[in-house]
């Protein structure tokens, strides 16, 4: 299985629907959700993803908004003043640009602010960084969903190093 | 017209079905004609309204009304082109259109200048979109709706009812609407 499928593969045991903003560190995953189980829609923005998402869940559905780091501060008061607010759970799935191997410079200001605003925001996160720890995805969504939280998973590009 | 007539105008149609009203006085006009447990009433997140409905009304089968604002859609005017190609036809969309931002002492919004809301969302890709400037035409906007997705720009005064602020806690209006959906 290569590093997407696994991540697919974990996200299914707890979701069923998926919106996204893209990114291409996201590329694989988004091609492959297609095949999966998880019905997804491609948003416009971020906010909107959170918005469609707590929607979703109050039709029942399991929700991720798959997005890229740089647009968290997007979504940050629909966050809490609608998912948070009424207590939620969302999956926040996203590529850390701005780390690691990063060439774009425009990307170091949010990729250094994000960890900090998910602590500032107590939202719970992991940072994903090697393949043998990408079944941890699971216990965080189950989390989720078990006490209605947001929780935020940031994927490292050392992850996809592994396979190239 | 005014926003709180199509509310009734509305309430008099939507029998069962789900409705996500918008942050303010969309919200607290709707609570004072009837609240219920089918009514999901935004307390934050502006601009979310037709966002929220739209995600309900791909994961369950119930009719959903959203009653949004044009301030609040021209924030989020990307929901428009979503619609436009995602959603699935128990979704209607009503924006009482009233050039102002009601809730904030209706300052006024570009729609009372150029903007035309219509031709934003036919644009988006909403084949049924209606413009309605009266109860009758509201409600025969809605009684029509066969298949597909609907958004109706209801053109309305600028008029904000004296109501209440909501006295329900967030968790409560969120889990009686849950339970109402499964029931």
């Amino acid at each position: 299985m290569t590093i997407d499928e696994k991540i697919i593969d974990v996200l299914e045991k707890n979701i069923d629907f998926a919106c996204s903003v893209p990114c291409n560190m996201l590329a694989g995953i988004l091609k492959k959700i297609k095949d999966s189980n998880i019905e997804h829609i491609p948003v416009t923005r971020e906010e909107e993803g959170v918005g469609i998402c707590a929607g979703a869940y109050l039709g029942g559905k399991k929700p991720v908004l798959i997005m890229q780091n740089s647009g968290f501060g997007n979504l940050i008061n629909a966050l809490l003043s609608l998912t948070r607010l009424y207590k939620i759970p969302l999956l926040l799935l996203m590529s850390h640009r701005g780390d690691v191997g990063e060439k774009i410079v425009a990307q170091f200001p949010m990729g250094c602010a994000v960890p900090e605003l998910l602590k500032a925001l107590k939202i719970e996160y992991i940072s994903i960084k090697k393949m043998d720890d990408i079944y941890k995805i699971d216990e965080l969504a189950r989390g989720a969903f078990n006490k209605n939280e947001v929780k935020a998973i940031l994927l490292s590009r050392e992850l996809w190093d592994e396979e190239n | 017209m005014k926003r709180i007539d199509v509310i009734r105008v509305l309430l008099g149609i939507s029998k069962d079905s789900l409705i996500v009203s918008n942050i303010g006085f969309s919200s607290r006009e709707l609570y004072s004609v009837s609240d219920g447990p089918q009514n999901f009433y935004m307390l934050g997140s502006m601009g979310m309204a037709s966002s929220i409905g739209l995600g309900l009304s791909l994961a369950q089968e119930k009719k959903v009304y959203v009653v949004d604002g044009d301030g609040s859609i021209l924030m989020n005017l990307g929901s428009l082109s979503t619609i436009g190609n995602y959603a699935p036809g128990n979704y209607i969309l009503i924006i009482v259109d009233n050039s102002a931002h009601g809730s904030t002492g209706n300052q006024p919004t570009h729609t009372g200048k150029k903007t035309k809301l219509k031709e934003i969302a036919s644009g988006a890709g909403i084949e049924n979109v209606k413009e309605v400037f009266d109860e009758e035409n509201l409600k025969e906007a809605l009684l029509s709706h066969e298949k597909g997705p609907l958004v109706i720009i209801a053109k309305t005064d600028a008029y904000n009812f004296e109501v209440p602020v909501i006295p329900l806690s967030p968790v409560s209006i969120k889990e009686r609407f849950i339970s109402y959906i499964k029931e």
